[in-house]
């Protein structure tokens, strides 16, 4: 799971996809979804598997790198479509094909949406307790990702690490993990030092609302993935 | 302001000099002890802690010596259960919300202190909270995002900056509300020499413009002379010595004595002038350039 | 992995739409509790938590396809309450990240924060009995084996009402899957189309609805059980495995809290 290549890429990217707003980025999401939703046969993803590539390219994503991530979602949904197989072969394929292009389209957003305009966006649907919460876990899942790696590579060229080792490697893993939860405890408590010396009630950011020339092309896609699958 | 004060009165001051009560004066603390919840005690007694308005400070000691607990105590984080903790006039721990809104506050570690999404929202944070408008708020963040040079992070992502730029933006942070006060944990650690350069001679710009007291805790002595003008000494719970720095400096045998080192040109040329020279300790690179040139001068004449 | 994220487009709308209506109820509860305790402090241990549980999630383990969750764990560390919220928020990053839907993100935290709430709520009653390592160990197990059972119990129940629930899957696009369904497998098709016509009923008549609902389910649980025999004991078999790594990690992590923080687990 690599959160921070993800961000990355949503923060150094300057496609169409990356200009468009969020709101109009996550109203072509909620397309596809209801797209999903309402699409039962093979031939239903025609269109949305076909929207979502197109998408890949113009947000300059790597074709590869989706397969990738959307090998997660294909693998959890096989248990589901084993049960499903047994009423027929494309009513398996159709349940892997949902939640593979529901990742998709969440990806294509994220992929191409600066968090601190996700956490706008969220800000409007959630209480604030929430986006703070999260905003938090964000960047605190930054400052303790590249300590871990640092106890990860100790580990390793101190021998902890055998690839077949699987119990060996729990118990030096356990001990990397103790360690980072005391510095993960001892971070909570600074921080919550820093929110009160810097006056702490709420985070507050600014969402652009102002829509442009690529939104209206994010919208229209959306639009089309509906009306597609409908016809369909 | 080079004005020494005599070293015997330096070390005679413990409890004996009753402090001035000065509308200048915006800390002071008297011998306090706190508490913690495992039963640790910590106090931090000897002399007087004081700091008047505008005034560059530095607390110097080894690791553990209190200086930490100190600052917390200003801060209001702690609460003494003996002594006295006075911070423009009130106590920290009972009055937190007042105090540290007049305090900037740069923590060693900058990545533990930027909290807002972006380097803008971050620098915004504190106005926002103490309720500024919007234009009151993009008024604030842009007159110190020009005056420490960083308007162009402001749309950056804080995990993509360098730590010196992550520094600054927490200087900025900590200094948009122009607070009377801004206190720097360690402000140069991990940074390299240029952006320590950088982040001193900030540092001496906020303190002329806004006539912000600075105190710190650092142990990169050799850059001190160059920012700060006092100093304060602790060791073990104890304040052993105060006074302009460079008298602070030369005494060689007592910083030994408690962990610490004077400045290298300072060790270097208190040496020389063991050794007979007549040369005066210098505090910068410039000031030594010229003795070093002024030795020469004369043994040459000697010489001819 | 103990648990299983539900994927988008697995569920019909009427599961995953109740699955949100409930951990959002208890999440409007859980933000209500907090909001009374001093949030300078709860948000940034908010944000710790959620996010160790984001990085034990992508520790490798070596060549096994398991990851570690950590969720028992934390619920004893943190309190049911935050360590609810939390749960909600990796979900909600999860499904951003294809691992688990968005669709599910309210199914998903309800498996999850199970292990949280219970985890917590089981080893404080523990913990005055039997020492602290063997109260973990114990609170762990069970937890895990719930929540299991819950996941396959959603699994299952829905996959079972799957047919009636979806009402525009019989009228629009019955004949489809007809059409393809004689050909490869005949007496599926049949039974398909059987299950097909009671559907049609069940829409129509909204008195047989109880009645028939309940023989459907019954009947096709034991559909289920049949043909996905051998696919659902294979991931028994995961699933046990899993929850005996994260027993082994828990009481590591223990052992090490009790030497250098014991009063983390106080």
């Amino acid at each position: 799971m690599d959160l921070a290549l993800i961000d990355l890429m949503a923060n150094k990217g300057d496609s169409v996809l990356h200009q468009s707003s969020a709101i109009s980025k996550f109203f072509f999401v909620i397309c596809v979804l209801i797209g999903i939703i309402l699409a039962d046969s093979l031939l239903d993803f025609l269109p949305l598997v076909g929207i979502l590539l197109v998408g890949c390219l113009f947000a300059q994503i790597s074709i590869q790198k989706m397969i990738h991530y959307a090998l997660y979602p294909a693998f959890f949904s096989l248990l589901f479509a084993f049960i499903r197989f047994s009423v027929s072969l494309s009513a398996g394929l159709v349940v892997i094909f949902k939640a593979v292009t529901a990742a998709m389209a969440l990806l294509l957003f994220i992929f191409t949406t600066p968090y601190p305009e996700l956490f706008a966006l969220i800000n409007r649907f959630l209480p604030q307790i929430l986006v703070d919460g999260m905003f938090f876990t964000y960047r605190i899942f930054f400052i303790l990702i590249a300590e871990m790696r640092n106890l990860l590579t100790s580990v390793r060229l101190k021998g902890g690490y055998r690839p077949l080792g699987l119990l060996f490697n729990i118990k030096n893993l356990a001990g990397a993990i103790g360690v980072l939860f005391i510095h993960a405890f001892d971070l909570s408590e600074k921080m919550h030092q820093v929110l009160t010396i810097r006056g702490y009630n709420g985070l507050k950011t600014d969402l652009q609302t102002k829509l442009g020339n690529s939104d209206y092309l994010t919208i229209l896609a959306g639009l089309t993935v509906i009306i597609l699958v409908v016809i369909i | 302001m080079k004005k020494s004060l005599q070293k015997a009165e330096i070390n005679d001051k413990i409890d004996e000099k009753p402090l001035v009560e000065d509308k200048d004066q915006i800390i002071k603390v008297k011998c306090i002890k706190h508490i913690y919840p495992d039963n640790t005690e910590v106090s931090v007694c000897g002399l007087d802690f004081v700091v008047y308005q505008g005034e560059r400070i530095v607390i110097l000691g080894p690791n553990g010596a209190g200086k930490t607990t100190l600052l917390n105590h200003i801060l209001g984080i702690l609460t003494p259960i003996e002594g006295e903790v006075k911070v423009f006039g009130l106590e920290p721990a009972k009055a937190q919300r007042e105090v540290v809104k007049n305090i900037g506050v740069v923590f060693q570690n900058v990545d533990e202190q930027i909290i807002g999404p972006t380097v803008y929202d971050d620098i915004a944070f504190t106005p926002r909270n103490y309720g500024y408008s919007k234009p009151e708020v993009e008024e604030l963040v842009r007159e110190i995002c020009t005056n420490l040079g960083i308007c162009h992070l402001l749309k950056k992502i804080p995990h993509y900056l360098s730590g010196g730029q992550k520094k600054k933006v927490a200087l900025a942070g900590a200094m948009v509300l122009k607070p009377q006060l801004l206190i720097l944990d360690e402000p140069f650690n991990g940074l390299d020499p240029e952006s320590k350069e950088e982040i001193i001679d900030l540092l001496k710009e906020i303190n002329n413009r806004y006539g912000t007291a600075l105190l710190m805790t650092s142990h990169d002595i050799n850059y001190l002379p160059g920012i700060v003008d006092k100093a304060y000494i602790l060791n073990a719970g104890k304040i052993l010595r105060y006074g302009q720095i460079e008298d602070v400096f030369l005494e060689r045998e007592f910083l030994r004595n408690v962990s610490l080192r004077p400045p290298i040109l300072v060790e270097l040329f208190a040496r020389l002038k063991n050794r007979g020279l007549s040369v005066e300790i210098p505090l910068d690179i410039d000031q030594a350039e010229k003795e070093i040139l002024n030795l020469i001068a004369v043994s040459q004449k000697k010489f001819n | 992995m103990s648990h299983i994220h539900i994927p988008d487009g697995v569920l019909p709308l009427s599961w995953w739409g109740i699955g949100y209506l409930i951990a959002g109820f208890f999440l409007i509860l859980a933000i209500r509790k907090l909001e009374k305790e001093d949030l300078r402090k709860k948000i940034p241990y908010l944000g710790v938590v959620s996010a160790i549980m984001l990085i034990t999630m992508s520790i490798p383990l070596g060549i096994v396809p398991f990851h570690i969750n950590l969720t028992v764990l934390m619920g004893v560390l943190s309190g049911p309450v935050l360590g609810y919220i939390a749960v909600f928020i990796v979900n909600l990053f999860l499904s951003f990240l294809g691992h688990g839907g968005i669709t599910t993100v309210g199914l998903n935290t309800l498996i999850l924060g199970l292990e949280v709430v219970i985890g917590s709520l089981m080893f404080s009653a523990l913990k005055r009995r039997i020492k602290a390592i063997p109260a973990i160990a114990v609170v762990t197990a069970i937890t895990l084996i719930i929540s299991t059972c819950a996941m396959l119990g959603v699994v299952g129940l829905s996959q079972s009402g799957w047919e009636y629930a979806l009402p525009h899957d019989h009228h629009e696009h019955g004949a489809e899957h007809l059409a393809d369904d004689h050909s490869e497998h005949d007496h599926l098709a049949n039974s398909h189309l059987e299950e097909e016509h009671l559907g049609e009923d069940h829409l129509h008549s909204a008195n047989d609805e109880t009645f028939l609902g309940l023989a459907d389910l019954r009947d096709s649980l034991s559909h289920v059980s049949f043909l996905g025999m051998t696919g659902l004991g294979a991931v028994l078999l995961i699933l046990l495995i899993g929850i005996g790594l994260e027993v082994l990690v828990t009481i590591l992590l223990a052992r090490f809290f009790l030497k250098v923080k014991p009063e983390l687990l106080k």
